[in-house]
């Protein structure tokens, strides 16, 4: 539990949020939090109004001229192409392999039930369910949902850009690919001694910051090589020392290491 | 609207090169995909270049959906990062645009268009807000999607998506004027 803004918790965050769009799984906790926490209350409103002003937005639609548009150039683009004939990505070769495997297995066992083939019984029909588990493990992600923590394969660069890395205590981004020293210079940043209530937050990190949502946050480095970071950490020394990556210009965190 | 199981079908029916398969899918998802392009990047005509772009990568590579997802969800995750491409595209090198209305402007298309598009202090108040947060605002309380499916989208936790929406909303409850706390 991480202690937040003026006497809140991260999972105190989380319940308002939820108790303000509706998907509280305990709506009565919440409720009760909202009631008596006048800071809650307030958060609480604040992100209702929000979520209300939101949904008296009109979906945008395309007008059916763009729609035309959308179809013939589509069309257009695709006249002459297959969809890829690239080989099956790794797990789908991995499921064949393990297919066959099993078929060579089975047929194994059957001849030698049979006594086509030699050795002691058992073994055969050990060696037969090893494969179907090796199949089901291999093409076993097929129809099934992926964890949240899981990425699915996504087509293009882009999606392979903004494949999340890193531990369960350490969000990494999308797009950062894992190359510069993240938790070591978080490491590094908490060991300092950095008195974060002394640390000198120019008006423009601090704007940077705010954008990326780390309003009560303190600048306590600044890298910039191939790229252009501001640490961050909360400005309260009592908080946890939560290390923050924010990409500069673009004033988003690509980094969080707790 | 087409159940998930058949929508899979219809995928894998693409793979093989059935083009009214492909249109299908397209159908079913150009809407909002484009309302999702739309929402992040600001711009018709950007949003229609993303929603093509998107349909193309989906029909190229619709051999490398696993299944993991709903097919609507891996098309989403698509067009989010499509549109992700065009923005840091267009922060490398920023472009002259043309000019909107070579050809004489027709009053009925644009009534149309003014009254399909985005309200500008929406617009305003999103292009304040960093990608993380504009996108989970957009695809959960503008498009509507559960909190699984955004995570599923962006490629992160849940609880990294409840994060980013009470973040973001409180940064757009901050510029509407109506924050009652810092």
């Amino acid at each position: 539990m991480r202690p937040s803004n003026q006497g809140m918790h991260e999972h105190d965050l989380d319940l308002i949020a939820a108790l303000a769009d509706g998907s509280a799984s305990d709506e009565a906790t919440a409720r009760s939090l909202v009631e008596t926490c006048p800071v809650c209350h307030a958060e609480y409103e604040a992100q209702r109004g929000v979520i209300a002003w939101l949904a008296d937005s009109p979906t945008p639609v395309m007008t059916e001229m763009e729609r035309a548009g959308l179809h013939r150039a589509v069309r257009s683009a695709i006249e002459n192409e297959t969809p890829s004939t690239a080989p099956a990505p790794w797990w789908q070769r991995l499921g064949y392999v393990a297919a066959g495997l099993l078929v060579v297995a089975g047929l194994a066992g059957v001849l030698q039930n049979a006594g086509v083939l030699g050795g002691a019984d058992g073994v055969s029909q050990s060696t037969a369910t090893t494969g179907a588990a090796e199949a089901e493990a291999a093409g076993g992600a097929e129809g099934t949902e992926a964890p949240a923590e899981e990425v699915p394969f996504v087509a293009g660069d882009a999606a392979e850009d903004f494949a999340p890395q890193g531990a369960t205590t350490t969000t990494a981004a999308a797009s950062q690919p894992l190359a510069f020293p993240f938790a070591q210079v978080a490491d590094e940043a908490r060991a300092s001694q950095i008195q974060r209530e002394e640390a000198d937050t120019s008006e423009d990190d601090r704007e940077c910051l705010v954008r990326a949502g780390l309003d009560h946050h303190v600048v306590v480095r600044e890298i910039d090589e191939d790229a252009s970071y501001l640490v961050a950490m909360p400005e309260d020394p009592a908080e946890d020392p939560v290390v923050f990556f924010v990409e500069v210009p673009g004033c988003r965190i690509v980094f969080e290491d707790r | 609207m087409t159940v998930p199981g058949n929508e899979a079908e219809l995928l894998a029916r693409v793979v093989t090169g059935d083009r009214h398969a492909f249109e299908l899918v397209m159908r079913n998802h150009e809407d909002r995909v484009f309302s999702v392009c739309l929402r992040i990047l600001g711009d018709r005509e950007r949003a229609l270049d993303a929603t093509q772009d998107t349909f193309l990568t989906v029909f190229r590579k619709a051999r490398q959906f696993e299944g993991r997802s709903a097919v609507g969800t891996w098309i989403y995750r698509i067009a989010v990062n499509t549109c992700y491409d065009q923005l840091r595209r267009m922060q490398r090198r920023p472009t002259e645009r043309l000019p909107e209305h070579v050809d004489p402007p027709d009053p009925v298309a644009e009534q149309e268009i003014e009254s399909a598009g985005l309200r500008p202090e929406i617009v305003a108040a999103l292009a304040g807000l960093s990608p993380e947060f504009r996108n989970a605002v957009i695809l959960s309380d503008l498009e509507g999607l559960s909190l699984p499916e955004v995570a599923d989208v962006l490629g992160v936790p849940v609880g990294t998506v409840k994060s980013r929406l009470f973040r973001g909303r409180r940064l757009l409850a901050r510029r509407l004027g109506n924050q009652t706390t810092s």
